[in-house]
């Protein structure tokens, strides 16, 4: 029974008005009991019926007003039934545009940064323009020449050059190319006032879930990086509802995660479709990932609403801006600096001291095999039980800080090659096709790819909004485990047949 | 190989026992302490109306054996905060503040509860039984200050002042209202049992809903909530307590909820229902939904969950719960919002 | 795990929340801060953009989330740095974004503060501005997307809206780049104080202006010189724990007298 009974005597602050202060507050209290509670209804009544009053002074409609293209566009894009399907093919389109425009650049910055052949062979393939000789050298072997020339032992090349360089040189070449894209153009729908109406279309969805609309939202920005995306979710207030958007940010892909799923898509599903066509299935099975991540969003927050994080939806109050033309300039200034270096710089952060592990990995030998060796013949029964192996499992081991080094370390694992390169898509999917890869490993992947746990600067922010270590081992595990689960079952299932 | 692990299940064991008693000197004196608040709480109530707590009502109240309860009054006899009084028991001095201390708690705990952590309201009471014991004073005083000193917990019970003794409540069960036109307004809802709260909060009972009773039929009380007929058990009406509706909720006239308001109509709003509360109606004040403001009504998503309005020359969407709460009487020219 | 979410939400006693770090700006030597405040969608960042072109930078205002962006201009030869607040409704209720608007406001101390404000919506926006004016008379009104409200048929007329708002304003299409020197005529205006601004004050209701009657001349008598004496009275009665705070700890009247000192430049980069 420590409760101590005169809290109102704290000891107040050393100060010649410490006393008055006291009495005021003393005072405030008193004053406060026989006020209605209704203050804050008085005094915000007061405010707007002041700003009416005085606005109406001074505004003036003159003439009728001109067309006006938002209230039209409003009936179309909130439509009862065509708003979700609109909704649906501009993703896709701005997907598409991603995939299909940033091949040239990444294939370009890759050579100029680490490729046989430098920018020449990009130049050569797409654009039929012939180089001069020395175009035709990367950046890496050019710096392997000059280690080689001041004399560095193999280990220090290796680890600086073949680990450190390359990862950072990938992440660069496979990451900046897309963001480019697909931040402007999102920043673009952003200040058209798009994003609100997208939530607003699927408010009843989330209604539904027990979550709050504006997870639609923190979800959207969760493409762009699921850290940008947990940070998001400081616009809903209720704190129950926050915590369920944190929690299934995850399981919207990000920037990270796409080139994963264009990789597969590209790979295994295109190559099943008629040229002309196969952008667009790629581009296609990118968005039904996309929509099954939606889903997953949905169900579990479901879930985490009825069990741990019961209670009443909060109230929902949203505005829908008036469309307005963007400035496109601004836009494209404010989704490269605030967005695209942010997002990149944190990526190299990660990926250099990544790739030093990756090269030690595969360099270091105990007993005549390399470490990585080991990995994967440790991790491989549960790899095949989930329908992929120890390679891949390895590889989202080793790509927790970053996910966007899945492929390259993946790849590299393979091919025993101890480097990460990057290779022509037939080239690829060969080594794939070699190791044992089909559809289903393909599928599983894919699903994999959607469902793990957050990368390391998610997991770090997480945390940091939550301030809670159960909530952000949960947010860890659990898309893991259920990772683990779907994937299992897609292979078993598979298999059986 | 076998004694690493014997060793290693030794230390485990060690460890595991260090902590259970750990565990076990931390939960006793806590155990104590959760029974005496419980206790002060129900005895809070009775000083409140006025009436002595007998052993009976007491250990009812917690849900214990008399021998129990005896017990436990026992002891807190000895530390002075009861004494036995006539057939019952009362608070000392000692024992009136600590019971207006937790009893301040719990009530400010379930008005957080229910505004800002979106508990429903079924359950905070016993969300808030849970966790009240655990809180100092001071954390206390900061839910207050945060939640900007409410009067009234979210059952419609005032929240005591420490040092003031509580006022009498002014209040009856809906069972004694007379039946016809004079308006009662909802004051309390007993969260116990809890299936006959679930009942009342399923008809749109709520603190601060104003209604009338039509009628009565044996068992079954026959009320007018704000136009739409319902029925209650008597047994169950006896858990919802009402006061003669306050001049400015009387405002039923010609009024409707702005979630009925059809497409491209426009409408003034009259009042905000007393049910919107806390954060949920800080924030429609916030954004001009003020009694006055003109409203109207526009395109709604696929399921008609969502609706935006527009209000002061912006559109604002809102969920259906939040428009039924904003009461709204239709006004004439449509479409034009003249400035 | 309620006890997270309670944590998650403004806890009290956490220091980072403290007014008086509450993002100061270094005001440096014949600098000028200025503050701009506004309604969600009204164009602001454009503002800030126009006046800031590329000078400018983001971080977090500290210990919070919250994107803070930075920038400066020079005009007439005195530097000015422009802090972009974030886009609230009102001042009044509890949220991170209105707390960071309004604790810099309050505690910051900015030279001059903008309201940024959507002609097409103003009785909306001058909701925020009247806040505003409760807490520093050194305000100016940009009545921006002129060019939106011109396509809705609207005319607005400034002289009249300054006379009856008792602030300079200003009507801009930052857009268009109309008005932006104008607005930076205005704002050095205010932040020299070369012209003597009388905000407007919205009458109290009735029952709340006898309370104020009391408690303002108790609040003077603590820290005279205080501009906001009502304004302090107003958030004590509405419980604001920040104010109470400022008021318990006696800060208040310091902060306000002198300029701040804490340095606490660009967020916690």
């Amino acid at each position: 029974m420590n409760r101590s009974l005169d809290l109102e005597n704290q000891p107040s602050p050393e100060s010649s008005d410490s006393g008055s202060s006291q009495v005021l507050l003393e005072r405030v209290d008193q004053l406060r009991q026989g006020l209605s509670g209704r203050f804050h209804d008085e005094v915000v009544q007061t405010l707007y019926d002041d700003a009416r009053r005085i606005a109406d002074r001074s505004v003036r409609h003159q003439g009728p007003e001109r067309f006006h293209l938002g209230e039209h566009m409003d009936k179309l894009i909130t439509h009862p039934i065509l708003g979700l399907p609109i909704m649906g093919v501009l993703l896709a389109i701005v997907f598409w545009l991603t995939v299909t425009g940033a091949n040239i650049p990444s294939a370009i910055i890759a050579g100029a940064l680490m490729q046989d052949g430098g920018i020449a062979a990009p130049l050569e393939q797409y654009m039929g323009i012939t180089s001069p000789a020395w175009m035709s050298v990367s950046l890496y072997q050019l710096l392997h020449n000059v280690m080689a020339w001041a004399g560095s032992p193999l280990w220090l090349t290796g680890l600086s050059l073949d680990g450190v360089y390359l990862s950072l040189a990938w992440v660069i070449s496979v990451m900046l190319p897309p963001m480019m894209i697909f931040f402007p153009m999102f920043t673009l729908l952003e200040d058209l006032g798009y994003l609100p109406r997208v939530a607003f279309n699927l408010d009843w969805m989330f209604k539904k879930a027990g979550a709050h609309g504006k997870q639609a939202l923190t979800m959207s920005m969760g493409f762009g990086c699921n850290a940008a995306g947990v940070i998001a979710c400081r616009v809903i207030d209720s704190p129950r509802e926050k915590l369920v958007a944190i929690l299934t940010n995850n399981f919207v892909p990000c920037n990270g995660r796409f080139p994963t799923l264009i990789m597969i898509a590209t790979l295994f599903v295109a190559t099943r479709f008629p040229p002309a066509w196969s952008s667009v299935a790629a581009a296609g099975t990118v968005v039904a990932v996309v929509l099954l991540g939606v889903m997953i969003t949905l169900l579990v927050s479901g879930a985490l609403t009825r069990t741990a994080l019961k209670g009443e939806p909060s109230a929902f109050t949203l505005e829908l801006p008036p469309y307005r033309r963007p400035a496109f300039l601004q836009v494209i200034y404010t989704s490269i600096i605030d967005r695209t270096i942010f997002v990149l710089a944190r990526a190299c952060w990660v990926a250099a001291p990544a790739g030093a592990l990756i090269w030690i990995l595969g360099n270091v030998n105990l007993e005549g095999q390399s470490l990585a060796a080991y990995g994967i013949r440790w991790l491989d029964p549960m790899g095949q039980v989930m329908g992929l192996d120890g390679v891949i499992l390895l590889a989202y081991l080793i790509a927790i800080p970053a996910n966007e080094i899945v492929v390259p370390v993946m790849l590299m694992l393979y091919m025993q090659h101890n480097r990460m390169i990057e290779l022509e898509n037939q080239a690829m999917s060969n080594i794939l096709l070699e190791h044992g890869w089909s559809m289903l490993t393909a599928i599983c992947l894919m699903l994999f790819c959607l469902l793990h746990n957050p990368c390391g600067t998610t997991i770090w922010t997480i945390w940091r909004e939550t301030r809670s270590r159960r909530w952000t081992i949960f947010a860890t595990l659990m898309p893991l485990v259920l990772g683990i689960i779907a994937c299992t079952a897609v292979a078993t299932i598979a298999r059986f047949f | 190989m076998n004694w690493i692990i014997l060793l290693i299940s030794i230390v485990l064991v060690v460890v595991a026992m260090g902590w259970l008693k750990v565990q076990w000197t931390r939960w006793r004196p806590m155990r104590l302490r959760t029974a005496t608040e419980d206790a002060l709480k129900l005895l809070y109530v009775s000083w409140q109306a006025d009436r002595l707590l007998t052993l009976d009502a007491l250990a009812g109240g917690l849900g214990w054996s008399p021998r129990r309860a005896l017990e436990l009054l026992e002891q807190m006899e000895q530390t002075g905060l009861v004494r036995s009084k006539d057939q019952g028991m009362e608070l000392t001095e000692q024992g009136q503040q600590l019971a207006t201390q937790i009893t301040r708690t719990h009530r400010l705990l379930e008005r957080y509860l229910a505004d800002e952590a979106g508990w429903p309201l079924g359950s905070l009471h016993h969300m808030a039984n849970r966790i009240e014991h655990q809180l100092t004073d001071t954390q206390v005083e900061a839910l207050n200050e945060h939640l900007g000193h409410p009067q009234v917990d979210p059952h419609g019970d005032p929240i005591p002042q420490l040092g003031h003794t509580p006022e009498p409540l002014l209040r009856q069960p809906l069972t004694d209202w007379p039946e016809g036109d004079t308006l009662a307004q909802v004051v309390h809802i007993e969260d116990e049992p809890a299936a006959a709260m679930r009942q009342v909060l399923a008809i749109g009972l709520r603190p601060g809903v104003v209604l009338k009773v039509q009628s009565r039929q044996g068992h079954l009380l026959e009320l007018n909530v704000g136009g739409v007929i319902r029925t209650l058990p008597a047994a169950v009406a006896l858990g919802v307590h009402v006061k003669l509706a306050e001049q400015a909720s009387v405002q039923t006239g010609e009024t409707m909820k702005l979630a009925t308001l059809s497409r491209g109509k426009t409408s003034h709003i009259v009042y905000l229902a007393d049910s919107c509360r806390g954060l949920a109606r800080r924030r429609l004040l916030d954004l001009g939904f003020t009694p006055g403001a003109k409203v109207q009504a526009t395109f709604s998503d696929a399921v008609g969950a969502t609706r935006a309005y527009r209000i002061r020359d912006t559109l604002i969407a809102l969920r259906r719960e939040q428009a039924d709460q904003i009461l709204v009487r239709p006004c004439c020219s449509p479409v034009v919002e003249s400035n | 795990m309620v006890w997270k979410l309670f944590n998650s939400g403004h806890c009290a006693e956490c220091t980072e929340c403290d007014p008086g770090h509450g993002g100061n700006v270094d005001p440096g030597q014949g600098d000028y801060v200025v503050a701009l405040a506004g309604n969600p969608n009204t164009g602001k960042s454009t503002v800030f953009n126009a006046l800031t072109g590329m000078n400018q930078h983001t971080g977090n205002w500290p210990g919070k989330t919250v994107t803070r962006a930075e920038g400066r201009y020079t005009y007439q030869d005195s530097l000015y740095k422009l802090i972009d607040l974030p886009g609230t409704y009102s001042l009044l209720s509890a949220s991170t974004d209105e707390e960071i608007a309004r604790d810099f406001i309050l505690f910051g101390k900015p030279h001059c503060t903008v309201v940024v404000t959507d002609a097409t919506a103003l009785q909306r926006n001058l909701n925020l501005a009247l806040q505003v004016f409760e807490i520093t008379p050194r305000v100016v009104v940009c009545v921006n997307l002129m060019d939106e409200a011109r396509r809705k048929g609207l005319k607005i007329d400034i002289h009249r809206l300054s006379e009856d708002l008792g602030v300079p304003v200003v009507a801009t299409a930052a857009r268009r780049k109309e008005g932006l020197v104008d607005l930076q005529n205005a704002i050095a205006e205010v932040a020299q104080q070369q012209r003597k601004a009388k905000p407007y004050t919205s009458p109290a209701p009735l029952a709340i202006q006898k309370a104020l009657d009391e408690l303002v001349p108790m609040i003077q008598s603590m820290a005279p010189g205080l501009p906001n004496a009502r304004w302090v009275a107003y958030r004590l009665l509405e419980g604001d724990i920040h104010v109470r705070q400022a008021v318990q700890s006696d800060t208040l009247g310091k902060q306000l007298q002198y300029h701040h000192v804490t340095v606490n430049r660009g967020g916690n980069r």
